[in-house]
């Protein structure tokens, strides 16, 4: 059982992120535990589990979104400040590392004073220091990439949920980001917009983009994952290939996750 | 026709014997009240005095061979005043006939009073507030000049005016160009106080809340006086005049209560749109100012243009540095033997004025309160 884990452990390339003995904690609440993990470059990598068992944390320790108090986290050959750390000022180094890595969230969080044009083209103006002319050729591109070129001009509150999470993903894009970090992308989704930003999203995963993904679209996780991580209470209890994990899910606790997840 | 009047006086005059009582009462009494002003206004008051001391109330004792400067200063009021109704209400035609006829009125009586050059003037002015209003409205290149213009506007103001000097600056002029560029200052430093009370830097935090529950804890005059007095023992050197003196001590007091209103704003904004920000890698500049301030500012702007009613209510405090607001003004005349019985006359005036300006501003904050309710989703 441990030889298969193992095994999967090692991602296929050199790592981008590279996590070790991270522990962090909400007050007296110890949210994660000791996880070990590395993210190869260019990999896909479905991070499952319940809600509350830690993997939205894990992913938004991954661009400092939240501190971690003790452990090791390398992103992209930075490495990212601890709590003690940033209490005393790392953050010069925190926004290097950000402009390396994209985020989607789950509520979208476009900016809503904004155009899509202007969410797209704002970052590369501000923090990179391009040109708007410039920001602007490349976000009408981005936007064209994600199929909302015709709705540049319109304001977040004009879009559909989906267009909105499409925009934010272009977004994100924009920075050119070697690693892109998806929260639940899917999940305030009306059903029938969840297909299109999952085709963003497959489509991103196909031109080798890195990739960490909380989702509980297990079907999606199945297709375009290299290897899907499955977190309980904190813990990494198995990391493997997608056929590893849903068909032959070597933890009890695995098995009953997603007995109740696939059943609908 | 008369069973329809009848049935209107049973239902809401007379349904009950309470109503019917107190109709009773109430109807003579304020017959009486009604006959009594008219008759007092339309053949009793004597309101030469309001004409005889029109440039006393308006502009003080600002010279009168220079009060085409005070023209200008008005002049330039009207087209600010223009541009930023544009930027909330549309120009209808009930609207713009309502103002122009308002102002028509105004210039007419100022023509009558103080002869036809004054008349014309004062026209003029309000046609430039009137062609502001429907040129920001309608385009959007104007849209983006009124801010830059706002303060172009009031820098233009006090270059113009300040030539025979500001200690001869009065009357309702200086009650609103003191609230303009209170109003106006107040609003950057408020703005950084709350930015302050926020900020993850312990000293900063500490100063900018002490400062603020400091200034909201006492009284504005307090704080006015306190500021004249302290300027000429910092800079025994220098002499700043009373009026600038008065405006930063105004500003001073009213940058806390503007920083209470910015930071309600701040609290309005999701956590969500910060974390968005800071994951494309903004610093905390840029993410205060593209992402935050703008959406924060979005909330308080009707409460902020509520503040300068305040600010301009408050004005008629400037007295206690010796200064001569529209209020004191009005005193100044009947001080003067000659009006001595005009007590009424000289308050009326009075009255209606500050009415008739704070009535504006409380409708213009409703306006853009609407407006902008109208915008955000």
């Amino acid at each position: 059982m441990s030889a298969i884990q193992n095994l999967s452990a090692t991602p296929p390339h050199e790592a981008i992120v590279s996590i070790t003995r991270l522990n962090k904690s909400f007050g007296a609440f110890h949210v994660l535990k000791d996880v070990d993990l590395d993210v190869g470059r260019g990999e896909v990598l479905v991070i499952i589990g319940a809600s509350g068992s830690g993997k939205s944390t894990l992913i938004r320790c991954v661009n400092g979104l939240e501190m971690y108090q003790s452990g090791r986290l390398t992103v992209d050959g930075f490495q990212m400040p601890t709590q003690a750390d940033r209490e005393i000022g790392g953050e010069k180094e925190l926004a290097r590392i950000r402009r390396g890595v994209g985020m989607v969230f789950q509520q979208f969080n476009l900016f809503p004073h904004m155009s899509a044009l202007d969410n797209v083209a704002i970052a590369p103006v501000r923090v990179r220091g391009r040109t708007r002319e410039e920001a602007r050729a490349s976000a009408l591109r981005l936007l064209e990439r994600v199929g909302l070129r015709d709705h540049a001009d319109k304001f977040p509150g004009q879009l559909s949920g989906g267009q909105q999470q499409r925009v934010a993903i272009a977004r994100s894009l924009a920075m050119e980001p070697h690693i892109m970090l998806f929260d639940e992308p899917t999940s305030a989704l009306d059903p029938e917009m969840v297909g299109e930003v999952l085709d963003v999203m497959r489509e991103l995963a196909g031109e080798g983009m890195t990739m960490m993904i909380v989702t509980h679209e297990m079907g999606f996780a199945r297709e375009v994952a290299d290897r899907v991580v499955y977190i309980d209470h904190g813990r990494i209890l198995e990391i493997g290939t997608p056929a590893e994990i849903f068909d032959r899910p070597s933890h009890e606790r695995t098995r009953t996750f997603l007995s109740r997840v696939l059943r609908h | 026709m008369s069973t329809v009047a009848l049935r209107w006086l049973h239902c809401n005059l007379f349904a009950k014997p309470f109503d019917a009582a107190l109709s009773l009462v109430v109807i003579p009494a304020l017959a009486w009240a009604i006959y009594a002003s008219l008759h007092w206004g339309l053949v009793e008051a004597r309101w030469e005095v309001i004409g005889g001391s029109l440039k006393v109330l308006m502009a003080g004792i600002y010279p009168v061979d220079q009060i085409w400067r005070a023209w200008f200063a008005l002049a330039m009021l009207c087209a600010m005043f223009g541009a930023g109704l544009g930027l909330a209400m549309r120009p209808g035609r009930v609207a713009l006939t309502a103002v122009a006829s308002v102002a028509i009125l105004i210039a007419a009586t100022v023509a009558v009073v103080s002869g036809a050059g004054a008349g014309v003037l004062a026209a003029g002015s309000a046609a430039l507030g009137l062609a502001a209003w429907s040129a920001v409205h309608h385009s959007a290149r104007a849209q983006r000049l009124v801010l830059p213009g706002l303060f172009a506007g009031v820098a233009a103001i006090f270059a113009v005016l300040s030539a025979p000097g500001f200690e001869v600056w009065g009357g309702l002029l200086l009650s609103i160009v003191l609230t303009l560029t209170v109003s106006i200052l107040s609003v950057p430093f408020g703005i950084l106080l709350a930015l302050g009370r926020q900020s993850r830097i312990a000293s900063l935090r500490l100063i900018s809340t002490a400062y603020i529950e400091t200034m909201r804890s006492v009284p504005l005059i307090l704080v006015v006086y306190w500021v004249w007095i302290i300027v000429p023992l910092l800079a025994p050197d220098t002499s700043v005049p009373s009026l600038l003196r008065g405006m930063a001590g105004y500003a001073l007091f009213f940058a806390a209560y503007v920083a209470e209103y910015v930071r309600s704003g701040l609290q309005a904004v999701p956590k969500g749109q910060i974390e968005a920000a800071r994951s494309l890698g903004m610093g905390t500049w840029t993410v205060n100012f593209d992402i935050v301030l703008p959406q924060a500012l979005r909330v308080v702007v009707p409460s902020l243009v509520g503040q300068i009613l305040d600010i301009f209510n408050g004005a008629t405090l400037v007295f206690i540095i010796g200064l001569t607001d529209f209020l004191r003004a009005g005193q100044m005349i009947l001080a003067d033997p000659q009006n001595g019985g005009r007590t009424y006359e000289i308050y009326l005036f009075l009255f209606a004025v500050y009415f008739a300006i704070g009535g504006a501003i409380t409708y213009a904050s409703r306006r853009l309160e609407a407006h902008l309710a109208r915008g955000s989703r």
